[in-house]
């Protein structure tokens, strides 16, 4: 039973691409057929962060608008074989976005045997991240520990129950997942952040995962990478725990706690 | 040998590639600003022309822009259908 | 193709619309204006999905400049519709500057209007209280079947609104900062309220807003309202409340308290 998600925030720069592609390449790479559709209407982000970026050739509306099928516009991750990648236009207006458009494609992707297919939305509560979300199964809300993120993933919240279809037909809920990105255990540690509990107190949404504040993520974009690529680093291994608990395995959180590096480490530059 | 890389902080020096990168693609994005972004139909077009003499199918043409040295290139992939569908 | 029958290029039908009502007690414009933008702090386009009747019942408006008092309310995203309780002689300046007349508030105006005035009427019956004459008019029948409360056991988020008609409003879960919580009854909150919460909405005084902890934005009830920008009363850190109106005052007590 093919799942759609999408990955969503309210408030931009969040990570949610970052996040849309490392856990859509950790799907994939678990032997799950996967597609991910970049959702923005106008600016092109998923290609560049997936590097594939110099093989767009059609995007998700050109297939919409029929000038384009799916077979010419997915295109095939070079790093894995079972995750395909459906570019966002740069050169149209919204309202080439239709919604029946955007069923029409889903209904497709899942006729070709795509287990699940990832919604990666653009910033805000616009067009773009209204079709992004309206046939959500699931629902990431991916939130920094800062009060604006917090606040916005809030109302994201509030208009996934209202906006999405399984809403709007009274059918089972879309079931929501809380994903805190760029999280600093030691700044937590110092009272200068939200903690992880301040966060889900206030979303009360069941957490998915915590990815730490990590250099990985700007060299992983750097070089169009998933940062679930860069093995060993934190930050994978935390996006491996996400894709791990989304399917059904319990695992421990971690990246939570602040250890103060031994003296040695921190002469030579450890924070 | 640990002990010096780690007095030596080896970060990946990752802010080249992602300026090559960056070149290609806004290069690319730059010239298809005045409107038309030309790989869509010239790769309905290529189809056009390879099939009236042999049988192709869009998937077996790929485009991509690539940079090399101070050129941009397009880089133009047809797979060939065996010699006994060629007709 | 299925044929099509030709259907009537416009219909009416009933149709409720939720109004707000601003009920306005200076004749002030700069003071309206200043309560205005205190009342739509956060977000200027607050109450700009509803429409707004202006009651003036309680403002002297012999000497008020009509044209710059609507536009106040427009200016501050208030979809001024129609005035109501203005006296007659500035009824059609109001309908000129594009608002209705609204008779919502006085069933007494509305039964004048319901019934024609007899022709055999011997002494002019006086016009204020056609109700007590002998014409039948139309006494407003109390219905007492008020519906169940409303409960909502979801958090309620920030940009959502609940409203419950006629009724208490119960909710079990949080209120978070940005939504709005309203009800023509009294509104319980199990769980921190953080947002705005508007009990007596449609006028009820002996509405009261219970909340197991009081984090919010503002609160009202029928109409008054009280923010808490210089910060909450002092009993309020994490212990369950209760709010009331004490004439025009809001006060926030403890639950136990019998004031």
């Amino acid at each position: 039973m093919a799942r759609i998600i999408v990955i969503t925030s309210g408030k931009g720069g969040v990570g949610k691409t970052t996040s849309s592609a490392s856990f859509s390449t950790g799907l994939a790479m678990r032997g799950h057929k996967t597609a991910v559709i970049d959702f923005d209407v106008g600016l092109r982000n998923l290609d560049l962060i997936m590097g594939c970026e110099r093989r767009v050739v059609y995007d998700l509306i050109n297939v919409v608008s029929g000038e384009a099928n799916l077979n010419q516009a997915l295109i095939k991750d070079k790093h894995c074989e079972n995750l395909f990648i459906l570019p966002a236009s740069q050169t149209r207006d919204k309202d080439a976005l239709t919604e029946e458009g955007v069923e029409r494609v889903l209904n497709d992707l899942i006729q070709m045997g795509f287990e699940y297919i990832i919604c990666d939305s653009p910033a805000g509560i616009e067009h773009g991240a209204i079709m992004a979300l309206t046939f959500a199964d699931e629902a990431i809300v991916v939130t920094n520990p800062e009060v604006s993120s917090v606040r916005d993933s809030d109302r994201i919240l509030g208009i996934i129950q209202a906006k999405s279809r399984r809403a709007q037909n009274g059918g089972e809920p879309v079931k929501e997942h809380l994903l805190i990105t760029r999280y600093s255990p030691k700044r937590v540690e110092a009272g200068e952040m939200l903690s992880h509990q301040d966060v889900q107190e206030i979303l009360r949404i069941p957490l998915i995962g915590i990815i730490p504040e990590s250099e990985a993520v700007l060299h992983a974009s750097n070089q169009g990478n998933p940062a679930i690529h860069i093995t060993g680093s934190d930050v994978a291994l935390a996006y491996e725990d996400v894709v791990a608990r989304f399917l059904g395995d319990d695992v421990p959180l971690r990246f939570t706690d602040y250890e103060k590096p031994g003296l040695l480490k921190r002469l030579f530059g450890a924070k | 040998m640990a002990l010096l890389s780690f007095l030596f902080n080896t970060k990946p020096k990752t802010a080249s590639a992602a300026k090559e990168r960056l070149q290609i693609i806004i290069a690319r994005e730059r010239s298809g600003r005045s409107g038309y972004d030309f790989l869509p139909a010239l790769h309905a077009e290529l189809i056009a022309v390879i099939s009236k003499y042999t049988k192709v199918d869009s998937k077996d043409i790929t485009l991509s822009l690539d940079r090399k040295g101070d050129l941009e290139v397009l880089d133009v992939n047809v797979v060939l259908p065996e010699v006994e569908n060629r007709s | 193709m299925v044929s099509k029958t030709p259907r009537k290029p416009i219909e009416i039908k009933i149709s409720t619309v939720v109004a707000i009502a601003v009920i306005v007690h200076d004749a002030d414009l700069s003071v309206i204006n200043s309560a205005l933008k205190e009342l739509t702090a956060n977000s200027s386009d607050y109450y700009s999905e509803e429409c707004a009747v202006i009651d003036v019942a309680n403002i002297d408006c012999a000497a008020l400049n009509w044209a710059e008092f609507i536009s106040i309310f427009k200016v501050n995203g208030i979809n001024a519709i129609a005035v109501r309780n203005a006296p007659a002689d500035a009824e059609e300046h109001i309908i000129q500057l594009g608002l209705n007349i609204d008779l919502g508030g006085n069933p007494s105006k509305i039964a004048e209007l319901a019934t024609p005035e007899p022709e055999l009427e011997p002494a002019p019956a006086p016009s204020a209280a056609p109700a007590h004459v002998a014409a039948p008019a139309p006494a407003p029948t109390m219905i007492n079947n008020a519906p169940a409360a409303m409960i909502i056991d979801t958090p309620v988020r920030g940009g959502q609104r609940i409203y419950a008609r006629g009724t208490d409003l119960i909710i079990t879960a949080v209120v978070n900062a940005g939504a709005e919580v309203i009800a023509d009854g009294s509104i319980h909150v199990y769980a921190p309220l953080r947002g705005r919460a508007l009990a007596g909405a449609s006028g009820n005084t002996s509405a009261r807003i219970f909340a197991m902890s009081l984090e919010a934005e503002l609160v009202s009830i029928a109409g008054i309202y009280r923010t808490f920008e210089n910060g909450y009363p002092k009993l309020a850190a994490n212990t369950p409340l209760q709010i009331k109106l004490n004439g025009d005052r809001i006060d926030v007590v403890s639950i136990q308290s019998h004031n």
